[in-house]
């Protein structure tokens, strides 16, 4: 009789009850633990450890998302507001209103696993993205593989079942060259180790799955030495009669895939807290591993029985376990769950523990009970086991039977909203004002090879080898292109089965900028994102951002007010281009309490999206195709370097403010791009993003297909603009592309009175790379010794 | 009954010891890896050879040696790492599972344990210290060190 | 209407490119059917001329890439795909389905280990086809061309060097790289049977059935052709089997 037991907390004071929360590690606030307790006095009778642990999972902050959703009294250079949810103000509601200009685009947001847009009149397409930081520094490989096993099973469990396509995973480390000392923790794991653990998870899984891997990105700070974060997408494809479910009553709940067990208890709360050395001593026994098979054929399992049209409703097993998703299916509805039906890893687990134990592999159905038969015949064809969990009832309530008992009995409706947390932030705007003229580049060529060789722009190609990039077979613009397959790309771009439409799906994040200035950093992240996008082809009336964030301590005010900072920026950025977002997530507490102090990351916003590519004909690669041909740049250079990796590099540090990206002059940019694209015009196109515009020409250059004989004297730049800045500072809006000497006339004439200009050609030199201003050449280097420096950045290490 | 195989890569040379670290080594030091399967089961130790080779084993690539001994020699120590109890042991679980689904199995199967063992050769006073915090993770994974006999 | 030449792709669980590899079969003109591995017994082989095993992670590729996969299929179906064979039947292994076809024996003796890089490598290789230029699988496809690879045991090696060099002089290691990309001995990317009637190799034609499908969109097919060199090697055995 002690599977599980009543907890008295009618009679606690605040104290008690906080300090309960502490001892059963429910991560409930005082207020919190209150408002528990006034429910219960309400309902006169105590709870039972499992109604408790439903709430703490129910509440928590992976879950429900409370530091998106609370109040916040924000002083902004000494002036306050109050931002009522930051979720609902900058981006739900937001969203909602972009949704309205373009009907029929956005088919779902918000309210399942992940939103959808239109692919064409049959198909939709869906992203989402999570976040997976600290099982991640704990056990790098299995906090990987776990991410990204569940962030798949997020799209298995979008509307009655996606088909994951492609996946991209971002991450950020220290250095990988860190010296041992500069490490001031104890069992804190190097970054390289960090670095090659997470990179296999991510293989090991996505491999495995026989899910493409082919978009991602890496960034290095110091501050991620103790915080690394790891960011797992997917995105999948449905058959739009498929999007939308909704659960009744008298349906049955099943389970497939994997068994229950201890490992994972407690992963959502824990998530919901800082890391120290002692959570990597603490925590050691709940290290959870994936299990990429089981769910490669649970995944079968889904997508035959959806295609059978035997599911009702679905939804993953995450955080919460069966309790979120028992909570997901019944909340409204009501129903019953029998633990005794659930099969288990191992022998004598409790109630609570098999209620909310967040074992990987496993995906929750709702199925009409004369389908049974057929779905226990496809789970033994697909070898995947299928447990029947309960029913729904139409009772509003949910039940819970264990041995016979009702552990727990809860109407749900009091839950869904949790106590509002209160917030302060604030921010002082940053005041800059430094010219690029005061880390004047001396010796351009030289400068440019320090940036190729900066961690932040060498290539990936270590890694991105790793990833099966090119299963399913629809990977057409491929993570890596050009005459050598070795060239960097801005986007990849999908073939759909069924479609004659393609996906396109990018990603950006710029932490050094959100070190100066998060507002800033913003608005870059989604108009990089876009661009790329657009660059590759999508048409930029079709297309849907994400948003993830991942901040240090919400509870520092400083820290806070860079969130509010950040998500403003980009919330502009997005109604301007009339971009929604169509999912998102945060993950706060990503600090880590060193020998020497709190160490917290910048904040880190990820922005990625997803565009719909109207025709096979407008997929545009960033490298160079052929000689003779011209190449221009679209949009106006600014002298701003702050944030950008030269002024890193130079030590410009806050002296120097960021780039403003002017979005609406942007838009009119991209238009006349996209418009040039579907003329046939564009050759190849390619971002100016880190680096700046020389970076971004060697880059098309290492396609190998010829040189590049440029002069920047024609350039679109802004008044007082440097030869510095021109070179390798980091404006947004611009992209480089090139044309075919017969179109220039009709490229240029079609963008009258915006910001264009031709500015060189590509030449028979293959190995060339000239860039000069007015004849005087600033850089003229081999872009074969480039590209050694920029493509063996990483070898050493991964 | 117990039994230890030891299954050697024919084709695998000796690597370069810096891979297995986070920073890279002063001396010349190099590394094998082996894997050792741990056999608890019931029947003719035959059978279980047996099992083994047909199983675990890749004749043309691979060479099974028999026994405690270890299957190389003349290395300076040596590490045996393998996933913690709790923690899945992926191609154990393959194993078993596929064991159970055999329908007439040649052995009575009760347990068995995977280690990874890795050699190193070389001349050096190092700790293996280092090798074991770079190499195992006490989030997963159990170890024990053996000196070598040189 | 003739009966079009049939395929069965068998899956495992943790094979991943069924689908596409039968997309690939019927966009030259086969019927493809797929089947869980749970569901075959040798009834099923009835009425199939090319039994292909495509590429993935069979049970994981734990323990070694293929090993459960051959032993679960050798007792579901004993030696009747041998049989199958010796009757005329065509057999194709894709990347995992070379590394199971190899440990079934249904291929020269050999074994597929991990490339010596000790990495999983995804990109794009130059191949050469071998002595043997009639073999049905290769017909109709030019002495050089470019596949995609992805594979992180796919390094062939055979009990001692010599053996790996006499099946490239028989003409049985159909395939080779043209650089050396993951160790394999002499460079073998695909080996054929005696029969000519099972063909394994470790590069994925299923992933170049088009032009757009190749890494540089100025890419040309020298022999003329308008699609990607894999359709050419699904086109030759169904013109193979077509024809008798």
């Amino acid at each position: 009789m002690s599977f599980y037991r009543h907890i008295p907390i009618t009679e606690l004071d605040g104290e008690q009850l906080e300090q309960l929360s502490s001892e059963m590690k429910l991560s409930l606030s005082r207020e919190d633990m209150v408002a528990v307790q006034a429910i219960f006095r309400d309902w006169k009778r105590e709870p039972t450890d499992v109604e408790l642990e439903v709430i703490a999972q129910t509440w928590s902050e992976h879950c429900k998302h409370r530091i998106f959703g609370a109040e916040i009294t924000h002083v902004k250079d000494g002036k306050n507001e109050v931002v009522s949810s930051l979720f609902m103000t900058y981006i739900k509601d937001l969203s909602e209103e972009i949704f309205a200009r373009k009907p029929g685009f956005v088919l779902s947001a918000f309210h399942d696993n992940a939103g959808f847009i239109e692919l064409d009149d049959k198909l939709a397409i869906c992203l989402k993205v999570e976040t997976h930081n600290h099982p991640s520094a704990i056990e790098p490989y299995a906090g990987a593989n776990t991410g990204l096993g569940g962030v798949i099973r997020d799209i298995l469990g979008a509307g009655k079942g996606a088909k994951p396509i492609a996946s991209l995973d971002v991450f950020c480390f220290g250095a990988p060259d860190t010296e041992a000392d500069q490490i001031k923790a104890d069992d804190v794991i190097h970054p390289l180790g960090v670095m090659r653990g997470v990179v296999r998870g991510v293989r090991d899984y996505g491999n495995r799955m026989g899910i493409p891997t082919v978009g991602g990105a890496i960034q290095f700070d110091e501050s991620y030495i103790y915080n690394p974060l790891v960011y797992c997408g997917t995105a999948g494809v449905i058959p739009r009669e498929y999007i939308d479910k909704e659960m009744s009553a008298g349906l049955k709940i099943i389970s497939v895939g994997g068994r229950t067990g201890r490992d994972g208890l407690h992963g959502a709360t824990f998530s919901s807290a800082a890391l120290d050395t002692e959570s990597h001593e603490e925590d050691q026994q709940a290290v959870q591993i994936g299990n990429p098979i089981e769910e490669k054929k649970a995944a079968d399992f889904v997508l035959e029985a959806r295609d059978r049209n035997l599911i009702e409703f679905i939804t993953d097993c995450g955080a919460g376990g069966y309790s979120s998703a028992a909570g997901e299916m019944l909340s409204e509805v009501g129903g019953e769950i029998f633990l005794d039906e659930v099969k288990l890893k191992e022998p004598g687990m409790v109630s609570w523990e098999i209620f909310i134990s967040e074992s990987q592999e496993r995906m929750v159905l709702a199925v009409k009970e004369e389908t049974l038969p057929e779905l226990k015949e496809l789970a033994d064809i697909y070898e995947t086991e299928l447990t029947e969990l309960g029913n729904s009832d139409g009772s509003g309530i949910l039940k819970v039977w264990h041995h016979g008992e009702l552990v727990c009995e809860l109407d749900c409706r009091p839950l869904h909203d949790a106590p509002t947390r209160h917030l302060k932030s604030t921010f002082t705007s940053p005041s800059g004002t430094a010219s690029s003229r005061e880390v004047e580049s001396l010796d351009p060529a030289a400068d440019l090879k320090s940036l190729l060789g900066d961690f932040a722009i060498v290539s990936r190609e270590p890694v991105i080898r790793e990833y099966d990039h090119e299963v399913q077979g629809n990977t057409l613009l491929k993570p890596l292109a050009g005459a050598a397959g070795d060239a960097p790309q801005d986007a990849a771009v999908m073939h759909i089965d069924g479609s004659e439409r393609l996906m396109a799906m990018s990603q950006a994040l710029l932490p050094e900028w959100g070190k100066y200035d998060p507002f800033a950093m913003g608005a870059a992240c989604v108009d990089e994102c876009f661009r790329q996008l657009v660059a590759a082809g999508a048409n930029p009336d079709k297309i849907a951002l994400l948003d993830n964030f991942c901040v240090g301590n919400p509870e520092d005010p400083n820290e806070l007010g860079e969130l509010v900072e950040c998500v403003k920026g980009m919330a502009g950025a997005a109604d301007t281009y009339s971009a929604p977002f169509i999912s998102g997530k945060d993950s706060f507490y990503n600090y880590f309490e060193t020998d020497e102090g709190p160490v917290s990351i910048p904040v880190t916003a990820l922005i990625s999206g997803i565009g719909v590519v109207d025709d096979k004909k407008h997929v545009t690669g960033a490298s160079i195709r052929h000689s003779d041909s011209v190449i221009c740049v679209i949009g106006t250079t600014g002298d701003a370097m702050g944030g950008s990796v030269y002024g890193r590099q130079k030590g410009l540090g806050n002296k120097a403010a960021l780039p403003v990206s002017e979005c609406g002059d942007f838009l009119e940019l991209y238009r006349a791009y996209h418009e040039a694209v579907k003329n046939g015009w564009i050759l190849a196109a390619h971002d100016i993003g880190e680096g700046g515009l020389a970076v971004a020409l060697a880059e098309m250059g290492f396609s190998g297909k010829a040189g590049l004989d440029i002069d920047l004297a024609s350039q679109p730049t802004s008044e007082d603009t440097s030869h510095t800045a021109c070179l390798f500072g980091e404006t947004p809006g611009r992209l480089l592309v090139e044309v075919a000497t017969g179109d220039v006339q009709a490229l240029l004439e079609s963008f009258a009175g915006k910001a264009i200009a031709q500015i060189g050609t590509t030449s028979k030199e293959h190995a060339c790379l000239k860039i000069s201003f007015e004849g005087n050449a600033l850089i003229d280097e081999n872009l074969n010794e480039l590209k050694e420096i920029w493509k063996n950045g990483l070898t050493p290490y991964y | 009954m117990k039994a230890v195989f030891e299954i050697t890569d024919r084709y695998l040379e000796a690597g370069d010891c810096s891979a297995l670290l986070y920073a890279p080594l002063d001396e010349a030091l190099t590394y094998r890896q082996t894997r050792r399967y741990t056999l608890d089961f019931e029947g003719d130790e035959g059978a279980a050879a047996d099992f083994v080779s047909k199983t675990l084993l890749d004749e043309v690539g691979q060479e099974l040696h028999q026994g405690e001994s270890a299957a190389l020699q003349d290395w300076l120590f040596a590490i045996d790492y393998g996933m913690k109890p709790g923690a899945l042991d992926l191609e154990k679980e393959a194993v078993m599972s596929y064991y159970h689904n055999l329908k007439s199995a040649p052995i009575v199967l009760s347990e068995l344990k995977i280690e990874h063992r890795v050699y190193v050769f070389g001349e050096s006073s190092i700790s293996p210290d280092r090798f074991v915090s770079d190499i195992c993770n006490p989030a997963v994974h159990t170890w024990t060190v053996i000196e070598g006999e040189k | 209407m003739e009966k079009r030449p049939h395929a069965l792709l068998l899956k495992f669980p943790g094979t991943n490119c069924d689908a596409e590899t039968a997309r690939a079969l019927r966009e030259v003109g086969f019927s493809a059917d797929v089947l869980p591995i749970s569901q075959v017994d040798p009834s099923k082989l009835e009425g199939v001329d090319l039994v292909v095993l495509s590429g993935g992670f069979s049970y994981g590729d734990y323990v070694m890439a293929g090993r459960l996969a051959q032993l679960v299929s050798e007792n579901r179906l004993g030696d009747s795909l041998k049989q199958f064979r010796d009757a005329g039947g065509y057999l194709l292994g894709i990347c995992n389905g070379f590394q199971i076809l190899t440990r079934m024996g249904l291929l020269p003796e050999g074994s597929l280990i991990h490339n010596d890089s000790g990495r999983f490598k995804c990109n794009w290789v130059k191949l050469k086809k071998g002595s043997q230029k009639d073999s049905p699988f290769l017909r109709g496809l030019p002495d050089e061309f470019e596949l995609p690879i992805a594979h992180a045991e796919g390094r062939f090696v055979t009990k001692d060097a010599g053996e790996a060099e006499a099946l490239v002089a028989s003409g049985l290691g159909v395939l080779t790289y043209a650089e050396d990309i993951n160790g394999s001995f002499s460079q073998i990317a695909g080996i054929q049977d005696e029969s000519g009637r099972v063909l394994g190799l470790m590069p994925h034609p299923e992933r170049f059935m088009s032009r757009d499908h190749h890494y540089d969109p100025d890419w040309k097919n020298e022999a003329g052709g308008e699609h990607g060199t894999g359709y050419y090697m699904f086109r030759s055995i169904f013109e193979e089997i077509s024809k008798r």
